[in-house]
């Protein structure tokens, strides 16, 4: 399997198909970090959209040495929601959003701590608590999808994730 | 743990077989391909070019490169609605290869229009020991697609003969299978096909009767568009005789005589994508029928057991429900088989004897000698009354119950997935 140091390569020398791969692995992740600033799904898909056309016009530019291509994507993200608050002039302390950001900032956990988590994540009770966390969390999907797909309002989904969560820190923690 | 902590903990142990939002996927790849000629132009000149090429697009006159624009926008545009295609597009969009808990590599793809024009999302894994490594597995259900595009498409091309008396000597008429080839040399009016020792198949020459239509990227083309080296399949009418035998059956009359040759398609993938052997690698994961919580991977499997139950009718919902399931043996004592499913759930099978042992015992030397122990992996079919749901399910409700191979020749020995 290529490592993403040589997925960006190969971009830089000319594969431009190849940057689907890296679109398709931090989607998910950015747009839930672009809504946690924001607090608007739509917003946040056109700036975690924004964001990896930028990314691609200055890949040249990323230095695999200094960062990690995701950091470096959330950074570019990071700063486009600090964009969009202003634009929508909306007020907030740039230190509080800094700070905000770095709670979705991407981390690697080792692989025991993953399958824990994934353990968890499968077995919570009732299991539309583990619905709504996947669903969120690993397929991508805003709370009005889910609610759509399982036929219920989009505060339900809201109630059921906080329980979810609460829930999974006592597991997790 | 802190709120930050724990939500970037959920994020970090996202399965990688997690399909991801294509259409996302796809505008950020087509607002890159709108950029991409500009932008790749700049990059490859140094810099005192690239300020005299921004300069010199700066200088040019506007309305002159807002013409260019639209002329490469329509030619661009022009190829997309200037060729008719006989099938769409089939697409497959595929997740990062994973690995199971069992050291398989783990796919799972969206089909799109591979026969059907449904998005249909499957989970494919790969047979150890098999030719083929990870980084192929994409194209393989691209041609895997590819094929059941062309396979319904001719299908819903042929019509079949119909009020045939069945009392009496009739023929049927079948479409060949798509099997694909490499071209080694073509003619006016004939193709020959290279030979597939792997597979003990002869060079073979098909004639190009004037009928016959020669399809390319989904269009009518012409022989000329098929060269050597192209890799091409071909679907002939194949006519079977077939006599009448006793209460209202049939049988064919020997084997299938070809009746015409009706199209020669082009495909472009390389031919190791159609490989036979390279698809039988791949083994489906789908669903268990009845019990959709577990998953039950598709592969070849030898008999345990042959129940005396008929299987329901699923369409009748005032008959029993058919169920499927596969798990791995815990324990087989006493008559008992407890199996665990790929969910965790456990279920028992109580059998009137002991089905593993009298296999291991009886009929493991007619299948190289190959025994059960626990961990090994069974797919059992039984039969619930309606509305009922047992975690131990009675001998006299087993369809049939067997162990699955992880066989990718048919000639290879036999294996235990």
């Amino acid at each position: 399997m290529q490592t993403e140091n040589h997925i960006i390569q190969a971009i830089i020398d000319g594969d431009t198909e190849q940057y689907r791969n890296l679109v398709s692995r931090y989607q998910t992740g950015l747009i839930i970090h672009c809504e946690h600033i924001v607090r608007n799904r739509a917003d946040a898909e056109d700036i975690a959209q924004e964001s990896f056309i930028k990314a691609y016009s200055v890949l040249h530019s990323f230095d695999p040495k200094k960062a990690k291509f995701s950091t470096w994507l959330y950074r570019i993200a990071t700063n486009k929601a600090i964009d969009h608050l202003r634009k929508s002039k909306k007020t907030m302390n740039v230190e509080d959003i800094q700070q905000l950001a770095d709670t979705t900032m991407p981390v690697q956990l080792p692989s025991d701590e993953i399958a824990a988590i994934r353990r968890a994540v499968a077995v919570l009770e009732p299991p539309v608590y583990s619905k709504v966390v996947t669903a969120y969390f690993w397929e991508g999907k805003s709370y009005q999808q889910i609610a759509q797909e399982m036929n219920v309002t989009t505060s339900t989904v809201g109630t059921w994730m906080r329980r979810a969560k609460l829930a999974l820190k006592e597991e997790i923690a | 743990m802190n709120k930050s902590r724990f939500e970037q903990k959920i994020m970090a142990a996202r399965p990688s077989d997690y399909l991801t939002d294509d259409g996302f996927t796809n505008r950020v790849m087509t607002e890159i391909a709108g950029t991409e000629i500009i932008s790749r132009a700049v990059r490859i000149v140094n810099v005192k070019q690239k300020e005299t090429f921004i300069k010199r697009l700066r200088k040019f006159h506007k309305p002159s490169i807002a013409i260019a624009a639209l002329v490469v926008a329509f030619i661009i545009s022009g190829t997309a609605y200037a060729v008719f295609l006989l099938w769409p597009q089939p697409s497959v969009q595929t997740s990062l290869p994973a690995t199971t808990a069992d050291g398989r590599v783990k796919v799972s793809a969206l089909f799109k229009d591979c026969g059907d024009p449904s998005e249909i999302k499957k989970t494919y894994e790969l047979k150890k020991d098999s030719p083929v490594t990870a980084d192929k597995v994409p194209q393989l259900l691209q041609a895997r697609c590819e094929i059941d595009a062309i396979k319904k498409w001719t299908e819903q091309n042929e019509t079949q003969p119909t009020g045939a008396d069945r009392t009496q000597p009739y023929k049927v008429s079948r479409l060949s299978y798509p099997t694909v080839y490499i071209v080694e040399s073509v003619s006016k009016n004939t193709i020959t096909l290279a030979a597939q020792p792997k597979y003990n198949m002869p060079q073979k020459t098909i004639m190009v009767i004037p009928s016959a239509k020669i399809i390319a990227n989904a269009a009518y083309t012409d022989i000329t568009s098929i060269k050597p080296g192209d890799r091409i399949t071909y679907t002939a009418r194949e006519i079977s005789q077939m006599v009448p035998g006793p209460n209202g059956s049939s049988q064919s009359d020997g084997a299938p005589s070809v009746d015409e040759l009706l199209y020669v398609i082009r495909l472009e993938l390389p031919f190791e994508a159609y490989d036979p052997l390279a698809q039988q690698s791949l083994a489906q994961r789908t669903p268990c029928l009845g019990n959709e919580q577990d998953t039950c991977v598709e592969s070849g499997a030898v008999d345990l057991f042959q129940g005396t139950v008929g299987l329901s009718d699923p369409t009748n919902p005032n008959t029993g429900q058919t169920r499927s399931i596969q798990g791995k043996i815990v324990s087989f004592a006493n008559n008992q088989i407890l199996i665990k499913t790929s969910s965790g759930r456990e279920l028992t099978f109580a059998m009137k004897y002991d089905v593993i042992d009298a296999y291991n015992q009886q009929r493991s030397a007619d299948y190289g000698g190959v025994k059960l122990v626990a961990g090994d992996m069974l797919t059992i079919t039984y039969v619930e009354p309606k509305n009922i749901r047992s975690l131990t399910i009675p001998q006299s409700q087993v369809f049939s119950m067997q162990y699955i191979l992880e066989l990718v020749g048919k000639s290879d020995p036999l294996k235990k997935y």
